[in-house]
């Protein structure tokens, strides 16, 4: 390399270190192959040690060498090498733990106001539904759309309601299964709609949260007015307790996106939504979880456990567990919020 | 003219003919900026398409285990379906971008990647809402569709313009950013392709170090172009013929007429052989990139040819 003088300087910058370049291109197209863990010690230190030289030659090469494919070539590898270095670190199963132990509840916690109002709205809901029914049964049918009814129309009789609820055999269950599989995916949908469409400035999910209290109200009302509303609690509340607060929640978390909407405060509403759908995508999760769980109750539990005190205390007890969760879970003193 | 505007950077790190779609403000923790190139929508909606069959064909294999099984009836079965699809396709999304730093097996195939908008590496968090949001993007209006003679006419309404929403906002977004990706800060990124080209300057018709140089430029006879024609230039230099014997002439034709359009230019007298005009142009643009190259050093940048009337 006597020849170096005459190079002209973006050329000896260049050959002065290619070697570099190279090696790191070798160690990248490793970690791109077979992932970061297929490093030897040497080479992850090597790794990080000559990403930063390649980014440092990437910011003196474009002031001083007008060489474009040096340039380009430059560019891509530190983009590359930016890829493998800063990939994201975590083990899925630390990524679960640690949002199960910590992240959820401390969400939920966070949420308490939107938690509220979307009670609020289901409880509003409930209550006008429940109202008009006595007011003018009609209404039952204005409200309870007829894949919900399942069979239970304003002119059952009261035996024909206590029939659903308590199924005189399990080998009658077929029917009470697909209705069950279709309440499930009817709130199911009521859950993503109503945690979505908050978006646009909660208005989506307040009318959603409404609506489901109608629903229910009504239908409540229906069973009042036949004086098995007990029964029914009972057969609501096996799974209706984990479900209704899973929907809830979901409705909390669309209001935590519309009011980044409405009100950003301080910040653009871009960053304020980015900064609100943190905890409004826990939520969801959160909400998912249960739903889940409302299921296995609603598919099995429900046609297995026929007592009335059995169904509320189950109901409840899962209910009750899933407050001490969100109340007390993952509190700590040092907990990063 | 415009050129003049942006940053000098920029101008520099950007391709400046029509490549690929760049994110200009991106800055990893080392603070020196980072030119990721947008992935078209087009490949986006083909690694989309593969993921979709990857996760519809899992779940159909389980829904006719199940029915085969003979344990549930067929409208139980239908509802199942659909629950069991979203179980199965919303953490597919997340874990595969988890575990393969940003990419599910479609992002792999057609070579797109998802990066964190702030520069920082890609959290769970984001993760997450990327693909939740997706759920509320396509799928929700997506079964939606499925149902559509169903709906009313509210309904109906409610659901195109809820489409024609989610498809508008990437459309209209520098990045490409769908909806879930505004939230989640991220982008969708084509894996950049490093491929390091020899140095021109350092071809043995550039530098011959024994013996005199065959053309000599003098400084004026440098003043004429400026980065942009040099890096066109070096363009032309860089492309070898695939082979063929009518594609080598064409090239030696493009060189030959390139090569006359520069002496005429910056009056160059002395006579050059044809079949010495590659050693010309890689000579030439050793001497024009070193002498831009010495005027950038000095704070003098020269974008383009039309420098001096600036």
């Amino acid at each position: 390399m006597n020849g170096r003088v005459d190079l002209i300087r973006s050329a000896r910058f260049r050959v002065d270190r290619e070697a570099g370049w190279k090696r790191l291109d070798t160690l990248v197209s490793q970690v791109e192959r077979r992932g970061l863990r297929s490093l030897a010690f040497a080479d992850a230190r090597d790794l990080a040690e000559l990403y930063r030289q390649a980014i440092n030659s990437l910011s003196v090469a474009r002031e001083i060498s007008l060489d474009r494919s040096l340039l380009d070539y430059l560019e891509a590898l530190c983009c590359r090498a930016y890829l493998a270095v800063y990939a994201p670190q975590q083990t899925l199963r630390g990524v679960l733990w640690r949002f199960i132990s910590q992240g959820a509840p401390a969400a939920v916690r966070r949420s308490g106001a939107a938690i509220g109002l979307a009670t609020l709205a289901m409880t509003l809901g409930g209550v006008i539904g429940f109202l008009l029914f006595f007011d003018d049964p009609t209404w039952y049918n204005t409200f309870v759309p007829g894949s919900l009814q399942g069979g239970r129309t304003l002119s059952s009789s009261r035996d024909e309601l206590l029939e659903v609820i308590y199924p005189s055999s399990i080998h009658g269950s077929g029917g009470l299964g697909t209705f069950a599989s279709y309440l499930f995916s009817h709130n199911t949908q009521v859950a993503i709609l109503a945690f979505s469409l908050g978006i646009i400035v909660c208005v989506p999910s307040f009318a959603l949260g409404l609506y489901n209290g109608l629903i229910l109200g009504a239908f409540a009302a229906l069973h009042v007015d036949r004086g098995i509303g007990v029964d029914l609690l009972g057969w609501l509340s096996i799974h209706g307790v984990t479900e209704i607060a899973a929907i809830i929640i979901t409705i909390a978390g669309g209001f935590r996106l519309g009011l980044a909407v409405l009100f950003p405060g301080q910040l653009s509403r871009r960053a304020a939504l980015r900064r609100e759908g943190r905890d409004a995508a826990q939520l969801a999760i959160v909400a998912a979880m249960m739903l889940l769980v409302a299921a296995i109750l609603e598919g099995f539990a429900r046609q297995l456990v026929t007592d009335l005190a059995a169904r509320l205390v189950i109901g409840w007890g899962i209910g009750l567990l899933w407050l001490a969760y969100f109340l007390l879970a993952g509190r700590r003193p040092a907990s990063s919020s | 003219m415009t050129d003049a505007a942006r940053p000098s950077v920029t101008v520099k790190g950007a391709r400046q003919t029509s490549g690929p779609r760049l994110i200009e403000d991106f800055v990893p923790p080392e603070g020196v900026p980072l030119h990721f190139g947008v992935a078209r929508l087009g490949t986006r909606f083909g690694s989309q398409i593969i993921d979709l069959l990857i996760t519809g064909g899992l779940c159909i294999a389980l829904i006719l285990v199940l029915a085969l099984s003979n344990s549930v009836t067929g409208t139980t079965l239908s509802a199942v379906s659909a629950l069991l699809f979203f179980f199965i396709r919303t953490p597919y999304y997340a874990a595969a971008e988890l575990v393969w730093n940003g990419q599910t097996l479609g992002k792999r195939l057609s070579r797109i990647r998802v990066i964190s908008g702030n520069g920082r590496s890609l959290t769970p968090y984001q993760i997450v809402v990327r693909n939740l949001m997706r759920e509320v993007e396509v799928f929700v209006p997506g079964t939606m569709l499925i149902v559509v003679s169903e709906l009313d006419v509210i309904e109906l309404a409610l659901l195109l313009g809820w489409i024609a929403v989610v498809i508008a906002i990437p459309l209209f977004n520098r990045r490409r950013q769908r909806l879930g990706d505004i939230i989640a800060n991220t982008y969708v990124i084509r894996l950049p392709e490093a491929v390091l080209l020899p140095d021109l300057s350092l071809s043995k018709s550039a530098t011959p170090s024994t013996e005199r140089p065959r053309y000599v430029f003098l400084p004026n006879q440098l003043d004429h172009y400026g980065a942009y024609e040099l890096q066109v230039l070096e363009k032309v230099l860089q492309s070898r013929p695939s082979g063929g014997e009518g594609m080598l002439k064409r090239r030696r034709d493009d060189l030959r007429a390139i090569g006359d359009r520069i002496r005429r230019k910056i009056n160059f007298g002395d006579p050059v052989d044809p079949d010495d005009e590659e050693a010309f142009l890689t000579t030439f643009y050793a001497a024009q990139r070193e002498y831009l190259e010495k005027k950038q050093l000095f704070g003098e940048v020269r974008e383009d040819k039309y420098h001096a009337e600036r």
